[in-house]
């Protein structure tokens, strides 16, 4: 070590006296306190003198005790240009995670992805998104992901360079180029990547892509291939539908395309007080789906009827003459045929079944309503499922493969013939997977070479057919990770030299595009495309130059979303001759079951078991059930009283040689005898959030090998019609819900009542309740007139019996912000949910503490249901806090810690709370929500940090808003209505110096919504949205009477029915 | 003050002489403890080290540890705190309102309930500090000048007026207890025989000399805090009744709770004493002092304000039916038929059920039974708080938001401590203090009456003779004229 002697100044170096004697003195300069004690030390001490050293010594000892830790912060030396501390960035981007689609803008603070919000741009999303959407940027962040490629010999695993593996795995495709290798995949939506495996099928003569869906519409695209001639989904439009009937057909919530379907079913149930028309909804079902629950008309069918009511469907509207067999149910198929016939045109039937035979009767049924050309469009192809289940059969009967490559499933676990796959997989010479964690599949391969998070990566989608969407990385990959297209092209030697036709280097123009853009990307692409793509980036580029009609790519980057200039034609036409005998036979007799039925589904926020690392998702309610990490068997009511079985009772259920023990969860609508088990759970290998922790203090290892929930996989079937048997354990389970089946009873009808009769029976005078209104199509006027003259009453209650006449704070000058929400749009997908969890930093609790009803969302999906157990009606709210301009919990607090913005926002002072909790006692909502531990590490105390938070690690912190306060242990804390957002809109405004406009502001859960349900605005600004809600007729707000005076506006839900249809 | 009623009891039985006053009050202060009480404050300890590890859950890992969620924020906390206040009713009552109504009878017993009091303000006060979510900021809760914003309170909020309320409360009854025992520390300072104790009763004393000034500026101070304390009495339980009676919630929100409350906690307070002073007299071999007549009297106190709560549940549910509000008339149904329909039921039983049966002079009269009656009286309050608080809460407006509460171990624990807190408070206080105002007790006591012949009639009941009642006459010691 050197022992150079180190000097600050010249001063120090030549020792000058003045150097020296300051050098001496602890403080550069004199202090002022210094003189003073000099100036009095001439006096003889006194007692002042005393004092003042006392006090002086005292202060200085704390101060000096008192350390500054030392920060380290280290800024950008070149600042790069579009990146300002404190500023967001938002990069449009794709969603696609093998059976979801959306467009997206992601929201990045400081180089990091926080947020994603739709992107009003695409024609397909409309800025809709869904729970898996939003929580998908968690799963960047999640520890449990792959930090570089594995190898893998069995129990073997580990670490490896990139360097190695594609030597190994070069030197091994190259040794056998006419080998018999497969790529096994989700759905591909990307038009390059297709184009990236075609090429690879050109250098190997033996390769072969084979798509597998777990949520496959197989049936459907083999009926469609004999009905239309290709194999192939149309696009459905259910907006211009006046009827829509849904055959076991969840489009709400996993079908094809749950968020575009949401968007234009939401569209056609707009209602218009002056003009009220809506479409009509019936939906022929089983298990109580987030569709059915939003039906006018629901009717419950078993599993193994569903093909027998297509085929009444079809015969009551002429288009067969069989004998259709009678079921529970029948008369109404016969009501809903004749309805579907005058909407002829404007009808739409859809049906969720994998049965080839039943779609092709479905087929059959939408030629005879005229929905081709109106409702369904044959013309535009639809790429969201492409898996055949065949495929997939005969690959695993097709004998041993030399390499196998899987990308984005996970077939092991999530394939009902996951164990062959896993022994087709150690049978083949070479096997990689490209997941993006350890997962079942992984550790059948012999390598794991992780792919990058899709915010890491290149890419484009296509999910109809011209319909362009493209993704750009929003951040470098954290891990040591290669979006899969790369290592394909790295693999093959496709990066050396391709013979794929690029465009002429010379054709790539200059910097600017006509709207002084400039065009690096291009530019990059064009040069070194030239003859050597180095990565897919370039290659997706090269792909994209002249495709696409009238942007140029940084203009389509920018948007997101383009239109290819030329789409190849689809336009198929319907073949009615494919409902033979024989077809109607099948349906007759094999479908025909009589005893217990089970359904293994997909629900949607895990789906098949992909989300069920990602806390967001595990921790969002499920529309229907409010259920939360693990799964259940959903049972009806009366199967439940008869049987005495409670919500919890751990029931056993068996079918094909194999059983599971999983709790029930007593589900109104469900029909008798019929059952049905979310899968996704029971995972041998899985994350944090998908191990069931029951301690509060971390998790110990032997915690992490138990899975939440039970693997149904086994059972080998989606829909087992025969053979089953649930009985009861005597053992019982905490269901992790956030709301439970009190809320049945709110509007229960009683028997043996005239109409207008009110119950005298305390248990139905919940339904005098003022928190839901419900109105019926066929009887709006009156139900209007009824709401009114309820309203007027309670407004002039208030007014009459107010002691502070006068003395009313008033919101009319400046802004006065409020919600509008619209009952009869929202479909309670829940994704406004996850959204609002995800922009406020609402922390992650984990299962034991949703099971303690400790739950922290600021925004919650209220479900109600009403009528008949058997088959209710439901109604879903969405609940914030209400900002009350009465707030009963602002008078209350003792230490003024929630209080009244002058822009009528009940607000939060986290730093004054000290956690008494009466505000949340005293609100009559209860939306607010106390931090009973220290979820988010936020507090300097590390003992209290709750160890159950899978997020709360280091690197999933980096995914909080640094808008938004990281509340502690102990405060209370509720929807704030996005301030942050309000802030910045003022703001904003104020730079452009311009009035602020409606919609400049829009709340997190707003953004969110695919539906447009909710929308955010100034309640002065009489041409606001939210304005126009207010003066809507439909317009109430919740508990009008006991005048907390309300800023959330709701408009009453209507059912579309006749008169004779009310209950 | 010579009391003496032809048609009363005499509040003090058996053969006592002015001195033997002085030696039965000051024995447990110059003796050494015996085993009972040695085990008694073993056990005390105990409950309050072994609640003291829930105090530290709570207070280290945060109250997650308890079992409140979303809909019920406030559980065992709040109950425990209502409760512990109003049983720290009875001491001001007895010491200042039947002190302005020259209720003799009172002067065996308030000391102790006095004492009372005091310790279960201070049990009651662990709650409020205990249950905030950040309980090292709870000095934000004072209004003083500050540098923090500044932060200053709300003085809308009825956990405000808590705060001056139970302050205040408690900070007079301090006073009040004190003022009572200088001349009995004084007793004791002249008694002592060790040094050490001279000189800690002689400064607990504060000088006192037994002078006539002495004297009269006691009577005259004890007045004026009567009369500050008497309204301080209604007013404590008053103003906790609003913590509930100004908010929106239906059950809660209720004009009728400030005399219910008042009612109730001064029914509490008076079973909680039973209960204390039973265990109290016969422990310390105090009966003479701590007589039937005196349990007698206080069930009555008890039978009038039980039967006022029993009225109050029925108004209300009386009230919430006439309302035609449904979620009163639910919040009432639920309470009944409810989830927590036991709990319902054991505070109809033991509040209103109960104290009817000390209509029976046979049974007013009975130790075991009063004993016995007391402890249900406790367990009815508590739970009539339990049932205000948790029932209400835990089904509002809301349906969707519904839930049910069981205290978590850390909750009953702290409970515990509390109870670990108090008898440790009480069983010193019976070693350290005089258990009863001896100066007062004095000042009731016959010493130069004339034989109360018609008296003696009625004495025919018990078991004493005129001799044994009055006792021998011998001439009356110089120090005991002294501090009299």
């Amino acid at each position: 070590m050197s022992q150079n002697k180190y000097w600050k100044g010249i001063e120090e170096k030549q020792q000058t006296e003045k150097f020296v004697k300051q050098s001496a003195k602890e403080f550069a300069e004199d202090l002022p306190m210094l003189d003073a004690i000099a100036a009095e030390k001439a006096m003889p001490s006194n007692r002042r003198n005393f004092l003042k050293m006392l006090g002086f010594g005292i202060t200085s000892a704390t101060l000096a005790s008192c350390a500054q830790p030392v920060r380290k912060a280290i800024p950008y030396t070149i600042k790069p240009e579009e990146i300002t501390p404190g500023i967001a960035n938002y990069y449009a981007s794709t969603f696609w995670d093998g059976t979801e689609y959306a467009s997206v803008l992601v929201k990045t603070r400081d180089g990091r992805p926080i947020k994603l919000e739709g992107n009003k741009n695409s024609e397909f999303t409309n800025g809709g998104t869904s729970i898996k959407t939003q929580a998908s940027i968690l799963s960047l962040y999640d520890t449990n992901r792959l930090d570089s490629p594995r190898k893998i010999d069995g129990d073997n695993i580990s670490k490896e360079t990139w360097a190695n593996i594609d030597k190994e795995i070069t030197a091994k495709l190259k040794a056998n180029p006419s080998g018999n290798y497969v790529l096994v995949s989700s759905t591909i939506i990307s038009p390059s990547t297709k184009a990236l495996i075609k090429s690879m099928q050109s250098k190997f003569a033996n390769f072969k892509h084979v798509t597998y869906d777990s949520n496959s519409a197989s049936g459907m695209l083999e009926a469609n291939k004999e009905s239309f001639g290709k194999a192939m989904i149309p696009k459905y439009n259910f907006a211009k539908a006046e009827v829509i009937v849904g055959l076991d057909a969840d489009f709400l919530g996993t079908w094809i395309s749950p968020v575009e379907f949401i968007a234009q079913y939401a569209k056609g149930r707009k209602v218009n007080e002056k003009k009220p028309k809506m479409s009509r909804h019936f939906q022929v079902e089983t298990r109580m789906s987030l569709t059915g629950c939003n039906a006018d008309v629901r009717v419950p069918v078993k599993y193994s009827e569903i093909g027998a009511a297509a085929l009444a469907l079809l015969s009551k509207l002429g288009g067969t003459d069989a004998n259709v067999p009678q079921f529970e149910g029948s008369e109404q198929i016969t009501k809903i045929a004749k309805e579907l016939k005058a909407a002829q045109g404007k009808a739409l039937v859809v049906c969720g079944s994998n049965d080839k035979n039943i779609q092709l009767v479905v087929n059959a049924i939408n030629e005879k309503i005229g929905a081709y050309g109106t409702t369904i469009d044959l013309g535009t192809e639809c790429n969201l499922r492409q898996g055949m289940d065949s495929d997939f059969v005969s690959l695993l009967n097709g004998g041993k493969a030399d390499a196998i490559f899987v990308h984005n499933c996970n077939p092991v676990y999530d394939s009902v013939m996951g164990d062959k796959f896993a022994k087709l997989l150690s049978q083949s010479d070479l096997a990689v997977s490209f997941n993006q964690t350890l997962d079942a599949t992984a550790r059948a391969c012999n390598y794991a070479c992780p792919s990058s998070h899709y915010l890491e990566s290149w890419g484009d989608a296509e999910p109809y057919a011209g319909m362009i969407s493209l993704q750009q990385p929003s951040i470098t990959t954290i891990f040591d990770t290669r979006q899969f297209q790369d290592s394909l092209m790295v693999w093959t030697g496709m990066n050396e030299g391709m013979t794929m036709s690029y465009p002429d280097p010379a054709a790539v123009d200059s910097t600017t595009n006509a709207n002084g853009e400039l065009e690096i990307a291009v530019n990059n692409g064009g040069v070194e495309l030239k003859n050597n793509p180095k990565d897919y980036q370039s290659y997706l580029t090269a792909f994209y130059k002249g495709k696409l009609s009238g942007k140029t790519w940084t203009k389509a980057l920018h948007d997101g979303v383009a239109t290819m200039a030329s789409v190849p034609g689809a336009a198929a036409s319907f073949t009615a001759s494919n409902i033979n005998q024989g077809v109607v036979a099948m349906l007759n007799v094999a479908q025909r079951s009589s005893g217990p039925e089970l359904e293994l589904f997909e629900d949607t926020k895990i789906g098949n078991g992909m989300y069920a690392d990602n806390p967001w998702c595990q921790e969002t309610p499920d529309p229907v059930t409010k259920t939360t990490y693990g799964n259940y068997i959903m049972v009806s009511p009366r199967w439940a009283m008869n049987n005495k079985v409670k919500d919890g009772d751990v029931l056993k259920v068996s079918a094909n040689g194999y059983s599971v023990d999983v709790p029930a969860c007593v589900q109104p609508g469900q029909k008798m005898d019929t059952f049905a088990i979310p899968l996704g759970y029971g995972r041998k290998f899985g994350g944090r959030a998908s191990r069931d922790i029951r301690t509060s203090w971390g998790a110990t290892a032997k915690d992490m090998e138990r899975p939440l929930g039970v693997d149904v996989n086994p059972f080998k079937s989606r829909l087992l019609l025969s053979g089953v048997t649930v009985e009861k354990t005597g053992a019982n389970q905490n269901l992790a819900q956030t709301q439970t089946h009190h809320s049945i009873d709110i509007t229960m009808p009683v028997a043996g009542l005239k109409e207008g009769e009110k119950s005298h029976d305390e248990k139905h005078r919940l339904k005098d309740r003022t928190v839901i209104r419900e109105m019926v199509l066929d009887n709006l006027k009156d139900d209007l007139h009824d709401l009114h003259e309820e309203r007027h009453f309670y407004q002039h209650m208030i007014e009459d019996y107010s002691i502070y006449k006068g003395f009313e704070e008033d919101y009319s000058q400046g802004h006065h912000w409020g919600l509008g929400i619209d009952l009869n749009s929202c479909v309670g997908c829940g994704a406004c949910v996850t959204s609002c969890h995800i922009e406020n930093n609402v922390p992650v609790v984990g299962k034991v503490e949703v099971e303690r009803v400790h739950e922290m969302h600021w925004l919650r999906i209220d479900r109600y249901y009403s009528g008949n157990e058997e088959n209710p009606k439901v109604v879903f709210q969405p609940v914030m806090c209400q900002h009350c301009d009465n707030a009963p919990c602002e008078n209350v607090c003792p230490v003024s810690a929630t209080n009244h913005s002058s822009e009528g926002l009940n607000q939060m002072t986290y730093n004054r709370c000290i956690g008494t909790r009466y505000c949340a006692n005293n609100c009559p909502f209860k939306v607010r929500r106390f931090n009973w531990y220290d979820y988010w590490g936020a507090d300097s105390f590390p003992w209290n940090e709750h160890k159950g938070n899978p997020v709360n690690t280091e690197l999933g912190r980096l995914v909080l808003n640094p808008d938004v306060t990281v509340r502690g242990r102990g405060v209370m804390e509720k929807c704030t209505m996005c301030v942050q957002r309000v802030q910045l809109g003022k703001l904003e405004a104020k730079k452009r110096g311009a009035k602020l406009k409606d919609g400049d502001i829009k709340t997190a859960c707003q953004t969110a919504c695919p539906s447009d349900a909710i929308v955010f605005g100034d309640m002065n600004d009489k041409k606001s949205e939210v304005y126009k809600y207010k003066k809507n007729g439909r317009n109430y707000v919740m508990l009008e009477e006991i005048n907390v005076a309300s800023s959330v506006n709701y408009l009453a839900k209507v059912r579309n029915l006749k008169k004779d249809e009310i209950v | 003050m010579h009391y003496s009623s032809p048609v009363r009891e005499p509040l003090i039985t058996g053969k006592k002489d002015l001195h033997q006053l002085t030696e039965d009050i000051c024995r447990p202060v110059e003796t050494k403890p015996n085993l009972a009480w040695m085990i008694a404050l073993a056990i005390s300890l105990l409950f309050l080290t072994g609640g003291g590890v829930a105090i530290f859950m709570t207070v280290y890992f945060g109250i997650g540890e308890w079992n409140l969620n979303r809909t019920i924020g406030w559980g065992w906390d709040i109950t425990n705190f209502v409760w512990w206040i109003g049983i720290g009713h009875a001491g001001t009552l007895i010491s200042a309102i039947l002190l302005l109504f020259r209720q003799k009878w009172r002067t065996g017993v308030n000391r102790a309930a006095e004492a009372m009091t005091i310790f279960a303000v201070a049990c009651a006060g662990l709650f409020p500090l205990l249950h905030a979510g950040r309980c090292w900021l709870v000095f934000f809760i004072f209004p003083y000048p500050n540098t923090r914003g500044p932060l200053w309170t709300n003085f809308n909020s009825p956990l405000m007026w808590d705060v001056f309320a139970i302050s205040t409360y408690l900070t007079v009854s301090v006073l009040f207890w004190y003022m009572g025992l200088l001349p009995d520390f004084a007793t004791i300072r002249d008694r002592a025989k060790h040094r050490l104790r001279k000189v800690i009763y002689g400064a607990l004393s504060f000088g006192w000399t037994g002078s006539a000034k002495h004297w009269q500026r006691h009577e005259s101070l004890s007045l004026i805090l009567a009369g500050l304390a008497t309204p301080l009495v209604l007013s404590v339980h008053t103003i906790v009744s609003f913590d509930f009676a100004t908010s929106v919630i239906p059950g809660w929100h209720t004009t009728i709770f400030p005399p219910y409350f008042v009612a109730g906690a001064i029914f509490s307070g008076f079973a909680m004493v039973q209960t204390l002073m039973i265990l109290t007299r016969k422990l310390l071999g105090l009966e003479g002092y701590i007589t039937v007549a005196h349990v007698e009297s206080m069930n009555k106190v008890i039978l009038l304000t039980g039967s006022i709560v029993g009225i109050a549940y029925i108004t209300e549910l009386f009230v919430a039916m006439y309302s035609g509000n449904i979620y009163e008339m639910y919040a009432f149904a639920n309470r009944i038929g409810g989830p927590y329909w036991w709990a319902y039921a054991i505070m109809m039983s033991c509040n209103v059920i109960s104290p009817q049966f000390f209509w029976f002079k046979k049974l007013r009269r009975s130790i075991v039974f009063t004993f016995i009656l007391s402890i249900f009286v406790n367990i009815g309050m508590w739970f009539e708080r339990f049932v205000i608080i948790v029932t209400s809460l835990h089904r509002d407006f809301l349906p969707s938001s519904w839930s049910y509460y069981v205290p978590s171990w850390v909750e009953v624990g702290i409970y515990l401590a509390t109870f670990g807190l108090f008898f440790t408070l009480f069983l010193l206080f019976t070693r350290t203090f005089p258990v009863i105002a001896l100066a007062e007790v004095k000042a009731i006591f016959r010493t130069s009456s004339d034989l109360h012949t018609h008296q003696q009639a009625k004495l025919d009941n018990s078991k004493y003779t005129y001799k044994e009642f009055v006792g021998d006459t011998s001439p009356i010691k110089e120090e005991e004229v002294i501090s009299e």
